[in-house]
């Protein structure tokens, strides 16, 4: 797989303060695979974010030093209107994305669309489609601040999804969400996936994280601790000595280990747990 | 409506079947400052009394004549209480002949005037500008002025602030109701829902500014930056030659109004 984003020893500082809320950030990002970056609150997750937006520095300011390098080309020289097309970006408060002067669902998703110029026949083509995808093809009519928090985003994410962007940034997305509305979004994520989208995913719940990302990048202090699949990070003792949570199930089942139990392998979720005690049943 | 009515609305022109809701929005923006301005200019009730006759006349042809007539109603007892005490019991200067005398006092004929131009000249004013704000949707004024060259920032600015004024309201009416759950008194007259209102009407409006950079960048994901064209969603019809022509002559109409009305009222 080609890579599409680069971080080149990257370091930043917000306006105003001196230090810096990210340093020496080295990664690669894979097109069409799915990155989870987890950490404790303060540890530069957000930050990672905006960096791949751009919004670091072109929309708070602050000193960047180091270049992200996205599809090849210096974050710096993309024109900003046109590195919104090609990064989605949703985060996490579902009414403050709502635009707040369209009427209906349906012109709400096709906002963006009429920022660029699309003709209408294909505007309403696409909008039907990921209306369709994002399950919001029943609430078209509905205005965008009638809705529930959870059929919010899913209208948040057909808005910036309609764009058709190569890859989708996504900040905490759940925080404000009930389990059903958790779930909603996640499976929204897995259809990115399919469609060959590049997701990057700045969430807390690991469990679910662990489901649907491809990698996982941890990140404490400002600095990236580890990078690499779900097990491979998730299950090395180092994060919980940097204070990166890990899920409850691993947790439980590395104490277990500790304390002698013999275990074939620490499971990362609990459906692998399940499997794991129902094979230690049988043996 | 069903899914496909409802999509096949934005294929068609937007209309009402009214026709002041259907009249070209830009063409009645420019009715309506002309003839509002006038009352303003002229400032005599020979000419705000007309202008406010026939704002009426249009509100009472649309389904918003209720909430018309409740508005100009308020309007009207407020800037009669205001003129009365201002024009007629405070008044200045030489009285000239007298009308009629209130509890004693002289009430001179030129007071009674200047009372009546003032009245007329707000509700002309008011009354024709209120005919426009309950019949015109912005949406659609704003569709219209883009296509006239109109930059889609310029009117999202002018959408998102009556939007705002909108979710204040509706922020109010939440704070209010929480007032009430935790025993405080807001039902009543006046007086008490300004009491109610007013402790929590600043910590309201910041707490809307305060999204304000979520918003942005919302916006900036929705690629509102683009350069380059800019479609619409919903299709405005535009301006008729009769809309035009009834537009044209309402502005030289007004023009004449205020040359004859300063030179001869």
């Amino acid at each position: 797989m080609s890579v599409c984003v680069e971080y080149q020893d990257v370091s930043y500082a917000y306006p105003l303060t001196k230090k810096a809320a990210v340093r020496h950030l080295n990664c690669k990002l894979e097109t069409g695979k799915c990155y989870g970056v987890i950490g404790p609150n303060a540890g530069g997750k957000t930050t990672f974010c905006n960096l791949l937006m751009g919004l670091c520095p072109n929309f708070y300011g602050g000193t960047l030093k180091g270049n992200v390098m996205i599809k090849g080309k210096r974050m710096q020289d993309w024109d900003e209107s046109e590195l919104a097309v090609h990064i989605g970006y949703v985060f996490q408060d579902p009414f403050a994305q709502v635009s707040g002067i369209k009427e209906t669902v349906f012109e709400e998703i096709g906002m963006g669309l009429e920022n660029l110029g699309v003709e209408q026949e294909e505007m309403i083509q696409r909008i039907l489609n990921m209306a369709r995808l994002v399950k919001v093809d029943q609430l078209l009519q509905k205005h965008p601040l009638a809705l529930s928090g959870g059929q919010c985003q899913r209208v948040a994410f057909a808005s910036v999804l309609v764009l058709n962007s190569d890859i989708v940034v996504i900040d905490e997305p759940t925080s404000q969400l009930d389990p059903e509305g958790t779930l909603d979004v996640f499976e929204i994520i897995r259809g990115l996936k399919e469609m060959g989208k590049t997701v990057v995913i700045a969430e807390h719940k690991l469990d679910l994280l662990v489901e649907y990302c491809d990698e996982i990048i941890a990140m404490a202090g400002g600095e990236i601790i580890m990078q690499g699949p779900a097990r491979q990070v998730l299950s090395n003792p180092v994060l919980p000595e940097h204070g990166v949570q890990i899920p409850q199930v691993v947790q439980l089942f590395s104490a277990m280990a500790e304390a002698g139990k013999p275990l074939s392998s620490i499971p990362i979720n609990p459906k692998e747990a399940v499997e794991l005690i129902r094979r230690q049943k049988e043996v | 409506m069903n899914e496909a009515e409802f999509i096949d609305s934005f294929r068609h022109d937007q209309k009402k079947g009214h026709w002041w809701y259907d009249f070209n929005p830009l063409c009645k923006l420019i009715t309506v400052l002309c003839l509002g301005f006038t009352s303003m200019i002229v400032f005599r009730w020979q000419v705000g009394l007309p202008i406010f006759v026939l704002a009426t006349l249009i509100a009472a042809t649309t389904p918003a004549f209720k909430t018309y007539i409740k508005t100009i109603g308020i309007m009207f007892a407020l800037s009669c209480i205001l003129t009365i005490g201002v024009r007629l019991y405070v008044h200045m200067g030489d009285p000239g002949p007298v009308a009629f005398h209130i509890f004693g006092k002289p009430v001179p004929v030129s007071a009674v005037i200047s009372c009546l131009d003032m009245t007329f000249m707000i509700e002309g004013f008011l009354g024709i500008f209120m005919a426009f704000f309950l019949t015109t949707e912005m949406r659609d004024l704003c569709c219209d002025l883009e296509r006239l060259g109109m930059s889609p920032t310029a009117s999202f600015m002018v959408l998102s602030t009556f939007a705002c004024i909108g979710s204040i309201k509706e922020k109010l009416g939440t704070v209010r109701e929480s007032q009430r759950a935790r025993g405080i008194e807001t039902e009543g007259g006046f007086a008490v829902k300004v009491k109610s209102v007013l402790p929590v009407l600043f910590p309201v409006i910041i707490s809307s500014m305060t999204g304000i950079e979520d918003k942005t960048l919302a916006m900036n994901a929705r690629a509102f930056a683009a350069r380059g064209k800019h479609t619409s969603m919903r299709k405005i019809a535009p301006a008729s030659g009769m809309e035009k022509a009834v537009t044209i002559a309402v502005f030289l109409l007004c023009i004449a109004i205020c040359v004859l009305g300063k030179l001869y009222l």
